[in-house]
């Protein structure tokens, strides 16, 4: 493993994090908020990137050098998106009792109808990161755990605390409820013909066509993240909340336990990589960093010590460059990879607003 | 790395499968007191159930057992990333708790139920957990 610099940038990173991610009007004493990174996805440019963070989007055309704000949804914080063909679709989490910023009148679809308050949808789309219209078909100020998208071009899926699994097949403009549950379902992941879904219960398993909420759970036990492998449609490997892999090469329908890996609470799988890539942020565990498996998750290295590392994205080649990988650190700070994941180095900063 | 491979498949685990199904489908039985995350009741009035919350996302436990009435929780922060825990169903949400703080938050819950709660913070991070409320042992025999 080798990581330049990585120490001092860990060294001042630290400080800033100690109170990470916790709301800065609630105690006046407390630092603010420290930004960090909910979702990455690509931009519509060959080398666009497209964060979704604590403090609104954030922007880089050129491969995660350099970032601006996107103030498409303000200074929100976006819990999760994904891209579509031609579309976004973004969450938004309000934050409970406190003051947060709000959008701009100038970004909402319609007046009394943007996305992020109490009495309004907190799931939107976008054709352009830039101009955000509220999804139609979701409870007013539901928390939505979870995105996923689905197997074509239009569909997407959502974890709706207190109200279940929810459905658009028009690209996040409107929403059906396709399972109601009780429970939480803290990932949602389409892998062919199935929608698999994690509760504290474990993950189950159904038919993304005609979804129900199955009487047995396939794994049983509870699954901290999930991605499918490149190269496999039907293959897919599970980060378990005690340790280890699980993977399964039929769809989630079967699972094996594979390797007694760290406890990861993220998985990627890059497109255009070879590898899985497995990450534990917590100080607290003696196995933090990033840690890579060239063999589907069976076997782990260790290729970078950092804490609280907990998105990976696969920046593909452009013109004039190389495929990066970029992992993302609270903080937030980025850094990028240009052999597969196996060095690391900093590649840029990107303060909090 | 060495690794053990097991079987996870549904048949090997149906005996487990079965009672989480069935708390998945809302079907809830009585909750002991040994469950992790049950609640204690040092008085009639209160139940007391104290959670941590680290930096890796989770609370722990994830699942709380109690029964109609007030509860008061605890959360207790053991990592350096700030938290807080909401029931919104409830509409009950703890002040924001810092690295190595505690505070503590309390509710009234009447309906026996399954009520998720999670971290403001930290939603799609996977935080999340369930409050499973049954019906008290001697329902009924109260005015």
């Amino acid at each position: 493993m080798r990581l330049r610099a990585g120490a001092v940038v860990l060294a001042v990173v630290l400080p800033t994090v100690l109170a990470a991610c916790g709301g800065g009007t609630a105690t006046g004493s407390q630092p603010l908020v420290a930004d960090h990174v909910h979702g990455v996805v690509a931009g519509s440019q060959s080398a666009e990137i497209v964060l979704a963070t604590h403090y609104g989007l954030e922007q880089s055309e050129d491969a995660g050098a350099t970032w601006q704000a996107d103030n498409g949804l303000g200074e929100e914080m976006v819990a999760a998106i994904v891209k579509l063909p031609s579309d976004y679709v973004a969450s938004l989490q309000p934050m409970a009792g406190m003051q947060m910023p709000r959008m701009t009148a100038a970004n909402m679809s319609t007046p009394g109808m943007s996305m992020g308050a109490a009495s309004t949808p907190n799931i939107g789309y976008s054709n352009n990161t830039h101009r955000w219209y509220s999804g139609q078909g979701i409870p007013p100020g539901a928390a939505v755990a979870a995105l996923a998208a689905g197997s074509n071009g239009s569909a997407v899926w959502a974890s709706l605390i207190g109200f279940g699994i929810y459905e658009s097949t028009d690209a996040g403009r409107s929403w059906q409820r396709m399972i109601p549950a009780a429970v939480p379902v803290s990932d949602l992941l389409v892998v062919g013909a199935n929608l698999l879904f994690a509760t504290p219960s474990g993950l189950f398993v159904t038919d993304a066509a005609a979804p129900s909420m199955p009487g047995l759970p396939e794994l049983s036990q509870p699954v901290n993240d999930m991605t499918t492998l490149p190269n496999c449609g039907s293959c897919v490997v599970a980060a378990l909340g005690s340790g280890g892999v699980a993977a399964s090469r039929d769809g989630g329908v079967t699972w094996r336990q594979i390797a007694d890996s760290p406890t990861f609470d993220e998985l990627s799988a890059p497109p255009a990589t070879s590898a899985l890539f497995g990450m534990v942020p917590s100080a607290a565990d003696a196995n933090h960093g990033v840690w890579r498996s060239t063999d589907g998750g069976t076997t782990w290295t260790k290729v970078l010590t950092a804490t609280l590392i907990d998105h990976l994205y696969a920046m593909p080649a452009a013109a004039g460059r190389p495929p990066e990988i970029l992992a993302f650190q609270w903080g937030i700070n980025v850094f990028s990879s240009a052999d597969d994941g196996v060095t690391w180095s900093p590649l840029s900063h990107i303060p909090t607003p | 790395m060495t690794h053990a491979p097991r079987s996870l498949s549904r048949g090997h685990l149906a005996a487990t499968g079965l009672v989480i199904g069935l708390l998945v489908s809302g079907l809830l039985t009585g909750c002991g007191s040994s469950t992790p995350g049950a609640a204690s009741q040092s008085s009639p009035a209160v139940q007391r159930v104290t959670i941590d919350v680290n930096d890796s996302m989770r609370f722990v436990p994830s699942r709380i057992d109690v029964h109609p009435g007030r509860v008061t929780i605890t959360l207790r922060d053991v990592g350096i990333v700030a938290h807080d825990l909401d029931i919104p169903s409830l509409h009950a949400v703890s002040p924001t708790v810092y690295g190595g703080k505690t505070v503590t938050m309390a509710f009234q819950v009447n309906t026996p139920g399954t009520y998720a709660f999670i971290c403001d913070f930290h939603l799609t991070e996977g935080m999340v957990g369930t409050l499973i409320v049954s019906p008290a042992a001697d329902a009924g025999t109260k005015p």
